[in-house]
């Protein structure tokens, strides 16, 4: 178990200097550089030059690159081009108002999804089943910030429920989880659906209920554990989209996390942060996937890492 | 009652507790505002801070020498009185016990220290070459300090609008200020986490007795202008920056205040000319008329701003009143098109920032040049690729808001005098006309405010002529407050700074 997390773990170093190479490349195809940014109307060339000059912008790619990994892999990620502040210690006061976002829009595609997936799948074709798939096709098909901005209309601004924008109040996360969740939520609802049901034809199910088990316990216990791998591994793939998410659901709600921050630095092409930030999402999606392949283990028998 | 049952109470009861601590927020408490811009800070150092968001802050928590009226003329803030012995000598005597918030006087070394750090490309500061014709600045007292300029620079005095940093801090590590600002202004720092929250707290020795009133501040930015109203809507924000257009009246009818700014620049659509077909005068005029500006302006502003007909604002003293104002006139640009060589009109790419509002007046303008034949496709981009590609020459037709008005120098000079040809100066434009050239120089080197007039009128009335840029709406914004906020307005040219000297009502 602990050798192969090791590997996992040394598998992932090559997951993330692929990413930042790539990363960084694509960070300087974007036009109108961070000394642009800088001096903004009033740039010269002259200024540009002498601006990218005491930003290190002037030296080869490769060297820049070489340079950053360098640092980082002495735990230094740079200070920003923006307002001098080193990047680390900002980028980790936002992660707690990330990781509460991310988990509980986590929590909602979870409360929604498994109950009607699992109704949809027991009463397939029935008025139920339509609905959730009905449901399902929406959360897919409608952009998140778009949620986002009816819910604040609604509840925010017409019933004054919940709080507009901030992370003041705990209620301040309900509906951006929600806008966040919805997505996800119908995705997974789909693929509890689907995956249940292919179970559900197997013989196993029916010996269980020859042996007098309750649909209860058939469904729950029997089938779902059998049905419920394919969903564990979706979620693992969603939580990349998830975090994408963020950035749009955080700008949306003003919510003072990682997403919306580096959001605001990509609009002034602030390198330093965006690869910082690249840095902390590639982490963090790497350890989940290991998690992930840990959960199948323990969900699935069959499954053992020696 | 039920196991399931009192589940179910226990579930609704816990909902209810949710919503009812939430209606429970409320924005401000005793003394305290709290105010949500549309960005937050870049940075908080007066040395650095060149964007209007950095700049809201700057202005509370430090002073400039001079501010801009409301017409356009200078009005002196930490400068007590000012002579100029010759034409290249300006003397400014400073205000006595000013204190930066470390108790330390401000005198003219920090002022020297700001300017010369400004105006020394090497350190970056956006607005260097607005003192390119300072040859030194001198300290002759504590309170006295004299800039010398290369040649008479009229300008100079409009553009001492920037805000005075401590030496004693910043010549050691000017970047100190970035983290712990010390400024000698109304408010001062408490603390500031990027992109969430920056608090200030009245500064009680303000050289100015009596203010500020209001003791807290905190900016809170909204980037999303839905959000953003809801929160003023809702009482989580007392101020909100930046109120579209659409929702000015929505907004009044509710009992909130919407104030409009000082307009300080115009919005318009303007020409490559280094490109063809844009190089020919008929067609720039051609496609003026084209267009039904007053219609323009009266659908996508909703009658609140004005149409335009020049470079410089008629609040300034240096508006010419008698440039024309073209109508829309389709027979004569068909006639004129014919004449240039295209009687079955072009295509063309139309360059903007992608913009709700800059994009609903460049699809009308495309609607109404397609009836003379002129097929423009829309390239919206995100601003620093659209102005990348502004500034590098990258475009054919493209739709601008200028903004800075503070002296006529700076919208005139800089954008239509052929020595500032982009990429080397801000004439991306590629105007050229040695004319302009000769009276944007003069009225530059002439102190006497009659004569620099007449020669802007004379400038204004080129353009014009010229067909170098359609004018369209003033540029202005509105910033909604709640009905306690009292005697606050926006400057332009100090931000948030009125702030300084408005209350909240029963508080």
């Amino acid at each position: 178990m602990a050798r192969y997390i090791l590997r996992r773990l040394f598998q992932s170093i090559g997951v993330l200097l692929g990413v930042t190479i790539l990363v960084f490349s694509l960070v300087q195809l974007i036009p109108g550089g961070p000394a642009l940014m800088i001096l903004g109307e009033d740039a010269t060339a002259e200024q540009i030059a002498i601006v990218n000059h005491n930003l290190g912008l002037d030296r080869p790619l490769h060297v820049q690159y070489l340079d950053w990994l360098w640092k980082v892999c002495r735990g230094d990620f740079g200070t920003s081009f923006q307002d001098s502040r080193p990047i680390l210690p900002d980028l980790l006061s936002r992660m707690p108002a990330t990781l509460e976002l991310l988990a509980a829009a986590m929590f909602v595609a979870l409360l929604v999804a498994i109950p009607i997936g699992i109704a949809s799948a027991v009463k397939r074709n029935s008025l139920l089943d339509n609905v959730g798939r009905v449901f399902a096709l929406l959360g897919v098909s409608m952009p998140s910030f778009w949620i986002g901005l009816l819910l604040i209309l609604v509840f925010a601004k017409d019933l004054r429920w919940l709080p507009s924008a901030g992370r003041e109040s705990w209620t301040g996360v309900i509906m951006p989880a929600i806008a966040l969740g919805f997505a996800m939520a119908g995705i997974l609802m789909r693929m509890v659906r689907s995956s249940l049901l292919e179970v559900l034809r197997e013989d196993y199910l029916k010996t269980a209920r020859a042996k007098g088990l309750s649909e209860k316990v058939v469904i729950l216990k029997h089938a779902m554990r059998n049905a419920i791998l394919p969903v564990i591994t979706t979620i693992a793939l969603q939580v990349g989209n998830l975090l994408g998410g963020t950035v749009v659901i955080e700008t949306v709600f003003a919510w003072p996390g990682i997403g919306r921050f580096c959001y605001m630095r990509m609009l002034q092409r602030d390198i330093p942060t965006i690869m910082g930030n690249l840095m902390l999402y590639a982490i963090l999606v790497c350890v989940l996937n290991i998690i992930t392949d840990l959960l199948y283990a323990l969900f699935d028998p069959r499954i053992r890492y020696s | 009652m039920s196991m399931k049952g009192k589940k179910w109470l226990g579930f609704v009861l816990l909902v209810a507790l949710a919503l009812a601590s939430a209606v429970g927020i409320a924005a401000a408490d005793n003394g305290s505002i709290v105010i949500a811009p549309a960005a937050d800070a870049k940075t908080l150092n007066p040395l650095k801070a060149s964007d209007s968001y950095s700049l809201y802050s700057v202005y509370l928590m430090y002073d400039p020498l001079f501010t801009i009226g409301k017409d356009l003329k200078p009005v002196p803030v930490l400068v007590s009185k000012y002579e100029n012995p010759n034409d290249r000598t300006y003397v400014f005597h400073l205000k006595k016990n000013v204190r930066f918030h470390d108790g330390t006087p401000l005198t003219a070394e920090d002022v020297k220290f700001t300017y010369d750090f400004i105006r020394d490309k090497k350190n970056g500061n956006r607005y260097a070459s607005y003192y390119d014709l300072v040859e030194k600045i001198e300290v002759l007292d504590a309170q006295t300090v004299r800039f010398v300029t290369k040649e008479p620079y009229a300008p100079l005095v409009a553009n001492l609008n920037l805000c005075i940093a401590p030496k004693h801090i910043a010549e050691k590590d000017p970047a100190a200020l970035d983290r712990k600002p010390v400024g000698s202004g109304p408010y001062r720092f408490v603390s500031w986490n990027p992109q969430e929250k920056l608090v200030l707290e009245a500064n009680p020795d303000y050289w100015v007795k009596g203010v500020p009133k209001i003791k807290n501040v905190t900016l809170k930015p909204i980037g999303e202008a839905t959000t953003r109203l809801v929160a003023l809507e809702t009482g989580t924000v007392d101020i909100a920056d930046h109120i579209p257009p659409a929702q000015t009246k929505a907004l009044a009818a509710k009992g909130l205040k919407v104030i409009p700014t000082q307009p300080n620049g115009y919005n318009m659509l303007t020409f490559n000319e280094t490109k063809k077909p844009f190089s020919d005068k008929r067609v720039r005029e051609a496609m003026t008329l084209a267009l039904n500006r007053k219609e323009i302006v009266e659908f996508v502003w909703y009658g609140q701003n004005r149409l335009l007909n020049s470079s410089i604002i008629p609040q300034s003293w240096a508006y010419e009143p008698k440039v024309k104002n073209y109508g829309q006139d389709i027979k004569r640009a068909k006639q004129l098109l014919a004449e240039a060589g295209y009687p079955n009109g072009f295509e063309f790419t139309l360059s903007l920032e992608a913009d709700e509002n800059v994009k609903k007046f460049v699809e009308i303008a495309q609607q109404q040049w397609a009836q003379i034949g002129l097929k423009g496709t829309m390239v919206a981009k995100e601003w620093g690729a659209f102005f990348n590609d502004i500034t590098s020459g990258k475009y054919e037709v493209c739709a601008w808001q200028s903004l800075d008005q503070k002296d006529p120098d700076v919208p005139l000079y800089r954008m239509f005098h052929s020595k500032n040809w982009a990429p080397n100066g801000y004439n991306w434009i590629f105007y050229k006309n040695p004319k302009m050239d000769r009276t944007l120089d003069e009225a530059r080197t002439t102190l006497n405010r009659e004569k620099r007039k007449t020669l802007y009128r004379e400038a204004q009335r080129m353009l014009s002529e010229d067909f170098v840029c359609i004018y369209l709406a003033e540029y202005k914004k509105f910033i909604g407050t709640s009905a306690k906020v009292k005697g606050f307005y926006y400057s332009p040219y100090d931000y948030l700074r009125p702030l300084a000297t408005s209350t909240i009502a029963g508080k």
